[in-house]
């Protein structure tokens, strides 16, 4: 089976905030030959992993244990610091769902504007709108201005702009608790109908339940590192072991 | 689905490709370009009552307090003054926009910037092109002035685009090479707010280069104020209205010419070297 993603001793830096004369100071070091970084906190370190086309894997740990910056990461949103990130295909990150929308413009303006922002052509975005309306059930309302909408029909249309994609290689960062309870099973469904159309997903989620029907390896991440990659069972039963 | 070998996700910078491959992520992301256009029109004018209008309005209301200033007040002997002040503060108005938009356009689009992976001189280019777009609707009030003036259009007309290309691009390509130092130190916002509002004095706005010429032609404060990239643009963005022929000197048009083709080739390079580093501190 061939590889679609590759992370090659990944090591990622976040800067920390440095006053202007400890900034001129390093420089001047640097500039006399002493060796000196830029202060910083580690969020990702030594990170090797290879995806396969096809599978399907899960990412768990605490907050702050760095899940959504591996994303970022694998999306190509962040350079890292060391190591290297390649790709065979297209990448999506399904993040901050209804990104860049407009509150005055109307709902069929927005699927345009946010499909662009997504990556997607005109023409896949003219061949995906009725689809995507009839998925956001907002027929009678999609040529009125965003502004006049809940948070409840934003967050529908959000999401069935997301949702309407098929990229080679899908990145999911929890978005799947978004809307009513009728509209969150309907997301679901058919965040799981991309994932078997991408073949190619990785998912960040707290809900264990699904992860454990859906992945094929899981990993846990632990304060900026990879603990443990396994099986599902394996990897929720060392988990729920070391959070007791 | 594409079947093919690994690559990588940040290819290895290059200095002699840097400019061609921001131009190819813009051009293969112009349906993205005109929807954030489109967006942020909309945030400017739809919710005024008169909305699209205002980018008339304003410089009509503008030139009208000039009229009063320069010919009524002051008793300007040049009865075309009005309208050159008009045209300078359109083109100087456009130019200041862009180049502090695109200074900021980082830390101003932090939330998309961290949430996708658009190429990030997408959204300095939309604001360009949005301030594009102003700037032409507001030369409509170009046209009364000409008949009020009896001004005839003249085969000058050609330098009113090309004028305008020129602070446009100046404008862009100096921003990119300020926007990722900007994220770091955000005091370079500060300091290019004060350049623009400077530079407005320095610039020809309430002032043109036939006043320069008289003032300073013999002197070297002279070649000092044509170090001033917009001097040529700004100049011509009248003298395309007016019908006047240009007499520049070949070397300050050879640099009005080249500062904008440098500024975009240095802007990219730098935006291309850097940009992709700064977003862990957005």
């Amino acid at each position: 089976m061939s590889t679609v993603l590759e992370l090659d001793q990944i090591i990622l830096d976040y800067p920390k905030k440095e006053s202007f004369g400890s900034f001129l100071k390093r420089k001047v070091m640097r500039f006399f030959g002493k060796k000196g970084s830029a202060p910083h906190y580690r969020a990702l370190e030594d990170i090797n992993l290879s995806i396969n086309r096809g599978e399907v894997i899960g990412v768990i740990g605490r907050n702050g244990s760095s899940k959504s910056t591996l994303l970022k990461i694998m999306a190509g949103i962040y350079a890292p610091n060391q190591g290297t990130v390649s790709i065979d295909g297209d990448i999506s990150l399904l993040s901050g769902v209804g990104l860049g929308m407009n509150q005055n413009l109307t709902g069929r303006e927005n699927i345009h504007l946010y499909g662009s922002i997504l990556g997607h052509s005109k023409q896949t975005m003219d061949s995906l709108t009725d689809e995507i309306i009839q998925f956001s059930e907002l027929h009678d309302f999609i040529d009125e201005p965003l502004r006049t909408y809940s948070s409840g029909m934003k967050a529908r249309l959000g999401i069935a702009v997301a949702t309407a994609v098929k990229p080679d290689i899908l990145l999911i960062d929890e978005v799947l608790g978004v809307g009513d309870p009728g509209f969150k099973k309907k997301s679901q469904e058919k965040i799981r109908k991309m994932m078997d159309d991408s073949n190619t997903v990785v998912i960040v989620s707290h809900s264990f339940g699904l992860l454990k029907e859906i992945c094929d390896r899981m990993i846990m991440m632990e304060k900026g590192r990879i603990r443990i990659i396994g099986s599902p069972e394996e990897v929720i039963s060392k988990y729920n072991e070391i959070e007791g | 689905m594409k079947v093919g070998a690994l690559r990588p996700m940040h290819p290895e910078f290059s200095i002699v490709k840097s400019p061609f491959t921001l131009m190819a992520a813009v051009s293969s992301n112009l349906y993205l370009v005109k929807n954030l256009v489109r967006r942020d029109l909309n945030h400017k004018y739809k919710n005024a009552i008169l909305g699209y209008v205002w980018t008339i309005l304003e410089p009509a209301l503008l030139a009208s307090v000039y009229y009063v200033l320069f010919i009524i007040i002051a008793n300007h002997s040049e009865p075309n003054y009005p309208m050159y002040v008009l045209l300078g503060v359109i083109g100087w108005g456009m130019f200041s926009r862009i180049l502090n938009g695109t200074v900021n356009s980082l830390s101003n689009n932090s939330g998309m910037i961290k949430q996708t992976n658009i190429p990030m001189q997408i959204y300095s280019l939309s604001l360009a092109t949005t301030q594009f777009v102003i700037t032409c609707l507001s030369l409509l009030i170009v046209i009364p002035f000409m008949i009020h003036l009896e001004i005839t259009p003249t085969a000058n007309l050609w330098m009113l685009p090309l004028s305008i290309f020129a602070l446009m691009l100046t404008s862009w390509g100096f921003g990119l090479i300020f926007a990722s130092a900007n994220v770091v130190f955000p005091d370079l916002a500060h300091l290019f707010r004060f350049i623009t509002k400077a530079g407005f004095f320095v610039s020809p706005v309430m002032w043109t280069y036939e006043m320069l010429v008289v003032r300073a032609g013999d002197t070297f404060y002279f070649d000092i104020a044509m170090l001033n990239p917009v001097v040529i643009p700004l100049t011509c963005m009248r003298y395309a209205i007016d019908g006047t022929t240009p007499e520049f000197e070949f070397v300050h048009v050879l640099y009005a010419a080249l500062f904008p083709v440098l500024s975009y080739i240095i802007g990219s390079i730098i935006f291309q070297k850097y940009s992709r580093r700064v977003v862990t501190s957005l």
